[in-house]
């Protein structure tokens, strides 16, 4: 049975008239005022038509005042447009060109081509865009397509794609730091126009694409009943889904190419469109463009009157706002267990052993090859024991507290796991690491100059909050897996959105967070590795104490209650312990890494079923993980340095998308 | 308890110590009541099938009586002693239950399953004893799920889980069961081993057992006495003879019934008309 994730009566509820009016009335009152500000009424006609060359006021005013406020509802309404047709072909009502991994990928594409082909770009950034957009689109279908297309999967392959190009486009961006503001800037979703060019071909993309869609609206809206109902009507349906498709990665790459990511203009405008009483698909799709034009207008004007030092991001805007409109939606999405759950595992128990030999072997390969090995001006270098003197306050301090964090975020893994009895929570997918890095952030801009112990209080603060919050919308669904997944995905949204402003914000206080946010060990000092080491090596041996309710937790609350489990003290302690390890390993490597999701599943597969196993030979996958991450982002662009956070999440993706995809329906 | 009358002399509640003892239960959530006004009392060492049309009450009475749920109204006393009184694993000690869909237990074997009964008696960092031992291997032979003792239990079939779960309530070696539903996924003849097993316990070991059953044959082949739910109230109750009468299943399930006596045994069937 398919579950259906049901847009609920709160969308579906007719509400009196909508606020359509009240938003382009409110978009269109700040424009004015803000052209006000910059020219008189009088020479409005002149500042259009013919500007003065001389006048900077006027020149302002002809190209980029007005370009800018005419941009914001073509853009919105493109992506409105992709938007519903998404969520329209995808009978999904999450999906949005950000939460597919569309955005993500054409960005991806475009910060590769710029860097290293720039020659590409006379094809027109719109083909680049296109292409990487395929690109992300395929991953995400290859990785739901097995669990055929359940909404869930395809935003939870959505985030992992968005994850794993926005890690390579951050590996990339921090190889090149020349272009690093202005590439970052531009990720960020920016509006700032100069000149009328993009504002006329965004023009035409939306002509274009309305035309499209009105050749295709008809056969569209067949879909609203189930695929085999709309087949039995005679309708292509593989090829007017494809068309459809296509249609809205065009609409949604061309905004990309041509102002960055403006994440959840696609998601918001359809869900606002229904709740507006737009019942059909030919209301909704009337409305959703209507919708996204005010919405990116009024969050643009919004975002340019804001008291801040510098002016955020449009995209950033639009990205926490995501976030929260997200969280509203999941939680009032259905409550049926639609995850995937992993490929059982038949493992002979006799092999046990040897697997675990060979185990032992690749982790003690893996820390020795990184103390030792390393490359100089010569190529590969195989230090000797003398060499060794000098280098290992370089090397061992970074292996130990990458081996630290690794190991924790195992643990921590296992731990949600089990505690949520659910095969894809994760430290990182359920927003903890975000929920520290908010901390972080916060820390940093009300108290820049504070030592390592207030650090690792607000991160833990943060973390805790976090997931506090995650547990509290769990709870009252009993922990359903979708539920307890979307708002980690809402978390996580916050969290890049905020740490993204903190970053635009051209804040000197916030220098060390992109390379901390990027997940750098290079600046591990030999205490802090120390305290990173002591931390999982405690961490380790509190989390057996819990072994049994582990093994019953994963049972649901209703077995748990029958055994006499206090569920209230035994989900807090395995919380806490998850949460202190997860915030351990998020001060070192920074939020994203995939380790905790895949170190549970490496171990087992390799046959670890029960607890304690699980537990130890996971700490020990995700620490050897970890070490090979760190060891690869010191050699691989030698003399330069990658983040060890964004080599892991570029190690680990494939295969946590490789198992969502082979996950059993 | 008003709509109750005494059915026969030899009421079969009268002639055992309550087990349960129900004053003015009531359950409700915004907007619906599910349990009205529930005052009853429930026999010790007997099996009681809990019947009623769907949405009935049966389900919550049944998790309200294993603590899965707080009641909102009224007390419910476990051999004399209130519900919240009880400490979890002290009541788990006495009461084992058995929610309508167990879970997968994704990469459990069966014989960690079933140890997994005797939590209730070592806790969580107590130390396993032998005692501990032969229970959950006295359990597994009561069941007869020896054979899968080292099988993954998401690799069984479903007749063969349930029988696992049922081995696991065994070891956690209680004096009475709960089960919701135990039989509703599975086909006929599983139906007819797990409920032949369930009385087999009740019957050997003295087992107290409240089971919802949905089928009243099921009921009435394998239980003692019957209580009927309909609209959040008790509206019979009664041994298995008094139950299965035209009168009765009418204003229980609200259809024109027959009771044909089975050919071999003399047992009475129901049938819609």
């Amino acid at each position: 049975m398919r579950a259906e994730i049901d847009s609920g009566s709160w969308l579906a509820a007719p509400s009196s008239g909508g606020i359509l009016p009240l938003m382009g009335l409110a978009a269109a009152c700040l424009a004015l005022v803000g052209l006000w500000g910059e020219l008189q009424p009088s020479q409005w006609m002149m500042g259009l038509f013919a500007p003065e060359a001389s006048d900077p006021r006027q020149m302002a005013f002809h190209h980029a005042l007005l370009p800018r406020i005419f941009i914001a509802p073509i853009a919105g309404a493109i992506l409105g447009l992709a938007g519903v047709i998404l969520q329209q072909v995808l009978r999904n009502p999450l999906a949005d060109p950000t939460t597919l991994g569309i955005s993500a990928g054409a960005h991806g594409a475009l910060v590769a081509a710029t860097l290293f082909a720039p020659m590409l770009l006379d094809f027109g950034r719109e083909t680049i865009a296109l292409c990487g957009g395929i690109v992300a689109m395929a991953c995400v279908f290859a990785a739901a397509g097995g669990r055929r297309f359940s909404p869930l999967s395809v935003i939870l392959a959505g985030l992992l794609v968005s994850l794993f190009f926005g890690a390579g486009a951050s590996a990339l961006v921090v190889l090149n730091h020349d272009y690093l503001t202005e590439l970052f800037i531009w990720q960020s979703g920016s509006l700032l126009q100069s000149g009328w060019g993009n504002t006329a071909k965004l023009a035409i993309v939306l002509i274009a694409g309305a035309a499209a869609t009105a050749l295709l609206a008809r056969v569209l809206s067949v879909l609203d009943i189930e695929e085999s109902g709309a087949r039995s009507l005679g309708v292509p349906l593989a090829a007017v889904q494809g068309a459809a498709l296509l249609l809205a990665l065009l609409l949604s790459t061309a905004v990309v190419a041509s102002l960055g990511v403006l994440g959840f203009v696609g998601l918001a405008a359809p869900a606002l469109a229904r709740r507006s009483g737009a019942r059909t698909f030919q209301q909704r799709l009337v409305r959703s463009p209507l919708y996204g034009a005010a919405i990116l207008s009024l969050t643009d004007q919004i975002a340019q009157i804001l008291p801040l030092a510098q002016e955020i991001p449009t995209g950033v805007a639009t990205a926490v706002m995501g976030a929260l409109l997200l969280l509203g939606l999941s939680g009032r999405a259905s409550a049926k267990a639609d995850l995937p759950a992993p490929p059982p595992v038949h493992f002979d128990a006799g092999h046990r052993s040897a697997f675990l030999a060979c185990l032992i072997g690749i982790i003690l390969a893996a820390v020795l090859g990184a103390i030792f090995m390393g490359r100089d001006h010569g190529g590969w270098h195989w230090s000797s024991i003398q060499e060794l003197s000098a280098l290992w306050l370089w090397r061992v301090p970074r292996i130990a507290a990458s081996f630290a964090a690794g190991s924790m975020l195992g643990v921590a893994g296992v731990l949600m796991q089990r505690l949520t009895g659910n095969p894809m929570a994760a430290p990182e997918i359920l927003g903890i690491s975000a929920g520290a890095s908010i901390g972080l952030i916060v820390l940093l801009l009300i108290a820049p100059a504070v030592d390592a112990g207030w650090t690792i209080l607000a991160a833990s603060m943060g973390g805790t909050l976090a997931l506090a919050g995650v547990l509290l919308v769990g709870m009252r669904s009993s922990f359903a897996p979708q539920r307890l997944v979307l708002t980690g995905v809402s978390i996580a949204t916050l969290c890049s959105g905020l740490a993204a402003l903190a970053m635009t914000s051209g804040d000197p206080r916030l220098g060390g967070l992109v390379s901390w946010m990027a997940g750098s060990t290079h600046r591990v000092t030999p205490s802090g590795a120390a305290l990173a080491l002591t931390l999982a090596a405690i961490l380790l041996l509190v989390a057996p104490l819990t072994a049994r309710w582990l093994d019953i937790l994963p049972l649901g609350s209703g077995i748990a209650r029958g055994l006499g489990l206090g569920l209230g003290k035994s989900r807090l302690s395995v919380l806490l312990i998850a949460a202190i390890a997860t915030t351990g390993a998020t001060l070192i490597v920074g939020p994203l890494t995939f380790i905790g999701l895949m170190a549970p599943h490496l171990g087992r597969l390799l046959g670890f079923r029960r607890v304690m196993p699980q537990l130890i030979a996971t700490s020990l996958i995700g620490g050897a993980l970890m070490v090979l991450a760190d060891w690869i982002a010191r050699i691989v662009i030698f003399p330069w340095q990658l983040p060890t956070g964004i080599v892991a999440t570029l190690l680990a993706g494939p295969f946590v998308l490789n198992l969502l995809r082979r996950a059993r329906r | 308890m008003q709509s109750l009358r005494p059915l026969s002399a030899a009421d079969p509640a009268s002639d055992v110590a309550p087990l349960f003892e129900l004053d003015g239960l009531g359950f409700s959530v915004p907007g619906r009541t599910l349990l009205g006004s529930l005052s009853l009392t429930l026999p010790a060492r007997r099996c009681v099938g809990v019947i009623g049309h769907n949405g009935s009450g049966k389900s919550t009475l049944l998790k309200i009586l294993a603590r899965q749920q707080p009641a909102s109204a009224g007390t419910v006393r476990f051999e004399g002693k209130a519900l919240g009184d009880w400490s979890d694993r002290g009541f788990a000690r006495k009461v084992a239950y058995l929610p309508q869909q167990p879970p997968p237990a994704t990469g459990m074997l069966v014989r960690e399953l079933v140890a997994l009964g005797r939590y209730p008696w070592h806790g969580a960092l107590g130390r396993l004893r032998q005692g501990d031992r032969d229970k959950v291997a006295e359990a597994m032979a009561l069941t007869d799920v020896e054979r899968f003792a080292d099988r993954l239990v998401d690799t069984l079939s479903g007749g063969e889980r349930q029988r696992v779960w049922l081995a696991m309530l065994v070891a956690q070696d209680t004096g009475c069961l709960l089960l919701d539903e135990p039989i509703s996924a599975l086909d006929l003849s599983h139906q007819l081993e797990t409920l032949g097993l369930v009385q087999r316990l009740s019957r050997e070991r003295g087992l107290s057992v409240v089971a919802v059953l949905h089928d009243v044959n099921m009921a009435a082949r394998f239980c003692d006495e019957i209580i009927a739910l309909h609209s959040g109230d008790v509206i019979t109750r009664g041994a298995v003879a008094a139950i299965m009468t035209r009168d009765e299943l009418l204003r229980i399930y609200g259809v024109e019934m027959e009771i044909l006596a089975h050919p071999r045994n003399g047992q009475r069937l129901a049938f819609a008309r």
